[in-house]
């Protein structure tokens, strides 16, 4: 159970959030498992996941924390947004109230997060674009105003899912290499190698350790 | 006692929350000798239908409030009762060892079909895995199976003189023939139903509609509580009826209550009921779990949890201070971890055997019986410097509290073992009020400076 050897440059954590049933937990399984998982359990609390990716040679883990949707749960999902690097909004494009209230997560996403933290629109179930209530052009229109990026996706055809968490990670590593992500600030989402704890893997001593 | 009773059966439509940590409401004597041949007939069906309602003699209802008519039959119908698909069992191809559940599927229905092979709890048996048969002392069954039903029948003689050894017995496990009778007892639903006026209240809020945001909410979610289990799969005899079972309790308690509504930490709870009753006595058992053992868990802002994640984090302090200050040095806030483990009861967390343990205590003894499981969790996860040296920081942390070892968790760990029963584990009343009392003035604060 020891943690895998740290072949990694980065972590980054993530935050899914959105409505519930737009399919935030079957994102994060397509990209970890790449499989669709129909009748998913709906997630209460948080679940988490964790992938390595690589950008720019980079290899990254990612920590991904997969929220409840439902609205009375943010009394308590709030607390889980400090420290996030990037945070995915997902609505459902066949429901358009999941699309109204994104202004109320994009609210909670920017006021619980720090300044540079990535938001990524996802307009998730595209592969059910007969049912389709939420256009493209006015979901784009409202990314662009918004300064977010925006992709459709689908977490059952994986199309695009892959992207999503990439094109994420690739802002994030952006905002480090050009210096506007500060790593020595707090909450910032991101660790970078050298400040994670060596001890595990290794043998324990017998230390000052009275825990 | 008589005030008591009606106290009692009054809460049903009040909104009083007065939590209950030690027992439940006294059940009546009244509830007992006619109640001898229900054990285990479960037909989970709804009672929607006309014919059953009209048939049953409960159609008598009412706007808006509680029947004031006298009750005059022995007690009322159950779902199935009027139902002559009795005769027709067809239980060949159940493993032998179900105890539970129900017996009679819709045969004419769903004709041919072969049924997957399930476990003895009714969760169908994923790929390679064959059914081992646990082995069973049935003596021993046998003779619980006899003090229970003794039990039963003179209820409120335990409860009120013997409450030490209902407590004992509901500790060793109830006997699955009887764990569903037994369950309604211990939370008060039986004197829900059949004595109080609020026996109506199940038909009243069958036929209410419901308000459109919460039906669709809850309809969003009938098909992600335990599908792999028979009677909420997509496929099978039994998936469509027992979604439509849980489908209506929901929707009912959401017309008891249209300021609270339905919660996603409902569904499960309700599920875990359904596998073990009918349609109408888990509705009154989760209208008792909802108003008596975790009140305010499920309403919006969440707060009775969160004040609960504060008491753990306390408790944690005392019980298993390795765990407590690696937490506390790596953030991870009770909120992580406990939400989904204490509005569910744990039915998300442990394995089956375990859940129905908990259950048992749950119901017997309230709400303490979720801080106890809880601390054994955490003290046996993140009790040596070893484990915490292993856990570093706090996504490992989390990630592990999601993936406990299996052997932590198995009854005879959880349930029997020393570290459950023992002293050094008792949670004492008075105890629990204090905690609740200090988690409720630091809340306090906290929300007074913002």
């Amino acid at each position: 159970m020891t943690a895998a050897p740290y072949n990694y440059s980065y972590i980054f954590k993530y935050i899914i959030i959105g409505d519930m049933g737009v399919g935030k937990s079957c994102l994060l399984h397509q990209f970890t498992e790449k499989k669709f998982l129909s009748d998913c359990p709906h997630t209460i609390g948080v679940e988490f996941g964790t992938r390595i990716i690589e950008v720019s040679g980079q290899k990254i883990k990612l920590q991904i924390w997969d929220t409840a949707g439902q609205e009375r749960f943010r009394a308590v999902t709030r607390s889980y947004y400090r420290g996030a690097a990037g945070a995915l909004m997902v609505y459902d494009i066949t429901r358009r109230s999941t699309y109204n209230h994104l202004s109320s997560w994009l609210t909670d996403a920017r006021n619980l997060t720090n300044p540079n933290t990535v938001i990524f629109l996802i307009g998730n179930k595209s592969d059910l674009e007969g049912q389709r209530d939420v256009p493209y052009e006015e979901a784009k229109a409202f990314a662009d105003e918004n300064g977010l990026t925006f992709l459709e996706c689908s977490a059952k055809t994986g199309e695009n899912v892959e992207d999503s968490f990439l094109e994420t990670a690739r802002k994030i590593y952006q905002n480090i290499m050009d210096g506007s992500l500060d790593l020595n600030a707090a909450d910032t989402g991101v660790q970078p190698k050298q400040t994670l704890s060596r001890n595990s893997g290794q043998t324990p001593e017998k230390k000052d350790c009275n825990c | 006692m008589d005030n008591m009773q009606e106290s009692t059966s009054s809460s049903l439509l009040s909104t009083e929350l007065d939590r209950m940590t030690v027992s439940c409401p006294p059940e009546t004597m009244a509830a007992s000798s006619s109640e001898v041949e229900d054990t285990a007939t479960p037909l989970p069906r709804p009672i929607s239908n006309e014919h059953d309602m009209s048939t049953s003699g409960i159609d008598c209802v009412l706007d808006g409030e509680v029947d004031p008519v006298p009750f005059e039959r022995q007690r009322p119908e159950r779902p199935g009762e009027t139902n002559s698909r009795h005769g027709s069992r067809s239980d060949s191809l159940r493993p032998s060892d179900c105890s539970t559940l129900m017996e009679d599927p819709l045969e004419e229905e769903n004709g041919g079909e072969p049924p997957l092979p399930t476990d003895k709890f009714g969760f169908f048996l994923n790929g390679n895995a064959k059914l081992v048969p646990t082995p069973i002392d049935v003596d021993k069954l046998r003779s619980r199976e006899k003090k229970w039903i003794a039990m039963l029948e003179n209820w409120r003689y335990y409860m009120d003189e013997k409450f030490d050894t209902v407590r004992n017995r509901c500790r060793k496990g109830i006997p699955p023939s009887l764990r569903g009778r037994a369950w309604k007892y211990l939370c008060g639903a039986t004197y829900q139903m059949e004595i109080s006026q609020n026996r109506f209240v199940f038909d009243h809020c069958m036929k209410q509609p419901g308000e459109d945001k919460f039906v669709e909410e809850i309809q969003k979610d009938l098909n992600r509580q335990f599908p792999d289990h028979e009677m909420f799969a997509r496929t099978g005899k039994y998936g469509e009826s027992g979604k439509e079972d849980l489908f209506n309790l929901l929707k009912a308690w959401t017309v008891l209550h249209p300021e609270e509504g339905y919660c996603q930490g409902q569904a499960p709870v309700a599920s875990v009921l359904l596998m073990h009753m009918p349609l109408r006595d888990a509705f009154y058992c989760f209208v008792q779990i909802c108003h008596k053992y975790l009140p305010g868990y499920y309403s919006p802002g969440l707060e009775n949890l969160q004040i609960d994640g504060d008491i753990l984090n306390q408790l944690l302090k005392d019980k298993s201070r390795t765990t407590y200050k690696h937490f506390k040095k790596n953030n991870v806030d009770p909120v992580l971890y406990m939400v989904e483990w204490f509005m569910c009861i744990y039915c998300r967390t442990l394995p089956w055997p375990t859940v129905l343990r908990v259950w048992d205590m749950f119901l017997c003894e309230g709400v303490k019986i979720l801080f106890k499981v809880a601390i054994v969790l955490l003290k046996y996860g993140f009790g040596t410097s070893d484990q915490c040296k292993r856990y570093p920081d706090l996504h490992s942390i989390v990630t592990r509290l999601r993936n406990l070892p299996p052997n932590i968790m198995t009854e005879e760990f959880i349930v029997e073992k020393p570290s459950f029963q023992v002293s050094e584990m008792s949670l004492n009343d008075a105890e629990m009020e204090k905690l609740h009392f200090r988690a409720m003035k630091v809340r306090q604060m906290r929300f007074a400076q913002k």
